[in-house]
């Protein structure tokens, strides 16, 4: 099973790179959903002036 | 009227074109997940050992893929820009700038793995060869056409324009890229997929996780892209009825016919 994981030594470099990945990767999820927070929370402040 | 035409017309609307992707998401994302996470357990832990690089070679499963997706999403952003430009269509203008930030990721994605793999492939973890010089530009570029929007987004209409512009240009990057390494002698490799000729991988228990990684930035792109899109449009529209409705917003005209009719 550690061998697995060993990479026969490049194991800093492969699995770093994969954290690279998922970490981008999990950022830009994020991302998305504050701006569709941002952006649903722009729509509702302009009904309540519109409809005050 | 011809059925593409109708389409085109259809999905240029913000209001179908935020309704209509919001029935992708769900399936683009599962697609996306599912396909990250066999591709890479494929790649790490049953495709055989490269001859020359050993287990250092895995690192192709997520570079390789995310240096295309840099590539393809410029490509992208470069016709919605165009679009844009040109027609001033506002769901263009959505995808244009939804793509970017994506584009970005995955640049700095391959920018990273690239020089986790050189490292022990080449001693160096960069060189300013024209493959990596050029792919930092490209990061430069979806920055620089974001940064350009922020500048102007009092004015959403005018930012896309000047945007649009500064991404047409940046599409000239894109063969530079591609061809850098036959242009000019460079350390990194040429490249790994070839549909002729003799280079690059042909075993398929290396190449099947590589092109299932491919299909999964793929649908990861779409479904981001259509999130961001669904968001820009609701932002740049937030006064419009249509965005209210698809908040679940009822004007007050129309909650009073309701009440009229019950």
């Amino acid at each position: 099973m550690v061998e697995w994981f060993d990479m026969g030594g490049y194991e800093y470099f492969v699995w770093g790179s994969m954290l690279c990945f998922f970490v981008v990767m999990l950022a830009d999820g994020l991302s998305l959903r504050s701006k569709k927070k941002q952006a649903e929370r722009l729509v509702f402040s302009r009904f309540r002036r519109k409809n005050k | 009227m011809n059925k593409l035409v109708k389409l085109y017309h259809t999905l240029g609307s913000p209001p179908s074109f935020y309704r209509i992707a919001g029935y992708f998401l769900t399936p683009l994302l599962l697609l996306a997940l599912g396909l990250t996470a066999y591709g890479l357990v494929d790649g790490l832990f049953f495709a055989p050992i490269d001859y020359q690089q050993k287990d250092a070679y895995r690192i192709i499963f997520v570079h390789v893929p995310s240096a295309w997706m840099s590539m393809f999403i410029y490509a992208m952003m470069g016709i919605a820009a165009i679009m844009a430009f040109v027609w001033r269509m506002k769901v263009a203008e959505a995808v244009m700038m939804a793509s970017a930030p994506i584009g970005a990721a995955f640049t700095v994605i391959t920018l990273v793995t690239g020089m986790l793999w050189g490292k022990p492939m080449w001693g160096t973890y960069w060189d300013w060869d024209a493959r990596m010089t050029s792919e930092l530009i490209l990061l430069f570029l979806y920055i620089g056409v974001m940064a350009m929007y922020a500048a102007f987004d009092d004015d959403p209409r005018k930012a896309a324009r000047l945007t649009a512009l500064v991404a047409i240009i940046g599409l000239v990057n894109l063969p530079i890229i591609h061809y850098s390494v036959e242009w000019w002698s460079s350390i990194h490799q040429k490249s790994s997929v070839k549909l002729t000729g003799s280079t690059g991988i042909k075993d398929w228990d290396m190449l099947r996780p590589l092109l299932v990684m491919a299909f999964a930035t793929k649908f990861y792109y779409g479904y981001s892209m259509l999130h961001r899109a669904r968001s820009y449009l609701l932002h740049t529209e937030s006064q419009k009825q249509w965005a209210q409705a698809a908040l679940g917003l009822d004007t007050p005209k129309k909650q009073n016919k309701e009440q009229s009719n019950g």
